[in-house]
């Protein structure tokens, strides 16, 4: 039994110490990782070079330039805005930035809730209200 | 980093800067407030001293405290001050001979203006999303205590003392205080345990912010 016992382990010791691939298949094993490795996509390193830089950064304002000019020549809502502020008389009179698009404004007495069925059209470039009467304080939107 | 990821990174970057800019620059929001500028009268004001806050963009022509005067109805006001963070002290402006110097307004600041007699003024304006304010920590040349008053915006979502500290930053804020015409003192709220009642925010009154730690702040509003 002892024998027996003695000679499998003989075996499997002579099997495992044996190589199973032949030299040239290990070559060419090593051959194929070496050009994978070779084949990968170059990874990019912002030069450090001033020139490179200085380009770049030239760039930047130029293609900010480029991309005003090409935007929609209509004022989104977010960027229509109050130019000036004036009381005239009774009046006091919201001047609108860019007042040749069209414009809304809506008038509340909470800055959190306005009725947009309310809203009124600025003309010419102006929007007013009566100055002296009306709630202790008023809210405009310009939309 | 491949130069694809790098170019598309630099060409979002662009775009959000420029979004962004375009946003904080708008002012959707004017203003118009019917305030009233109380001449001393028991239970009312006792010396006629009232706080006045104004837009951050303010009416044509409104830029110094003589401007104010003149606006308000200058018969009709003693004097305007306003608050000296770096000495604690008060700048008085009369525009009477002898009076002063007449200070510029300035965007975030409230003012002090003593009236001889009472007018209902109607202060018009916009607002600058832009705008941060200095809230300003002790610090030697700049804010003796940390104490800033601090014009509150018509259209804050802070309503009250509370909401107002932590709009600014909990922990960076020692005390908020209100001014109470009918006794010249000062209300004061801290937040904290025994700190007071968290009084409510009115728009065209400015309030003292005490500071721990220095904050530029951009209130929240709608």
């Amino acid at each position: 039994m002892v024998n027996v016992l003695d000679s499998a382990i003989a075996q499997l010791r002579d099997a495992s110490s044996r190589e199973a691939l032949s030299e040239a298949g290990r070559a060419r094993i090593v051959a194929e990782a070496w050009r994978q490795q070779q084949d990968q996509p170059e990874a990019f390193e912002p030069s450090t070079r001033p020139a490179r830089w200085v380009g770049w950064m030239a760039a930047f304002p130029i293609a900010a330039s480029v991309l005003v000019a090409l935007a929609p020549d209509q004022e989104t809502p977010s960027t229509a805005r109050f130019a000036k502020v004036e009381k005239v008389g009774d009046e006091v009179v919201f001047h609108v930035a860019n007042g040749d698009t069209d414009h809304t404004v809506t008038r509340s007495t909470d800055p959190s809730s306005f009725n947009p069925k309310a809203e009124q059209d600025v003309a010419d470039g102006r929007y007013s209200d009566r100055a002296n009467s009306g709630p202790v304080v008023v809210f405009y939107k310009l939309d | 980093m491949t130069k694809r990821t790098f170019v598309g990174g630099a060409i979002t970057a662009l775009a959000v800067a420029l979004t962004v800019g375009s946003l904080v620059t708008a002012s959707n929001m004017g203003f118009k407030l019917n305030y009233s500028l109380s001449q001393a009268a028991a239970g009312t004001s006792k010396t006629g001293t009232n706080v006045l806050a104004l837009p951050d963009n303010r009416q044509s022509g409104l830029n110094d405290a003589k401007n104010l005067m003149d606006d308000i109805g200058f018969a009709q006001v003693q004097n305007v001050q306003r608050f000296l963070k770096a000495t604690d002290t008060l700048q008085v402006y009369t525009g009477r001979k002898g009076g002063g110097t007449a200070f510029p307004l300035v965007a975030g600041e409230g003012v002090y203006v003593k009236m001889n007699t009472t007018v209902n003024y109607i202060a018009v304006g916009s607002d600058d999303p832009a705008v941060a304010y200095s809230l300003n920590a002790t610090a030697a040349g700049t804010s003796k205590t940390g104490t800033n008053f601090f014009a509150y915006n018509y259209h804050q979502t802070a309503g009250d003392a509370k909401q107002l500290m932590d709009d600014v930053g909990f922990a960076q804020v020692q005390n908020v205080q209100r001014f109470l015409k009918a006794t010249d003192t000062l209300q004061v709220y801290t937040g904290r345990k025994g700190g007071g009642t968290a009084f409510a925010l009115v728009p065209g009154e400015a309030y003292y912010i005490k500071m721990n730690t220095t904050v530029n702040y951009s209130p929240s509003h709608y």
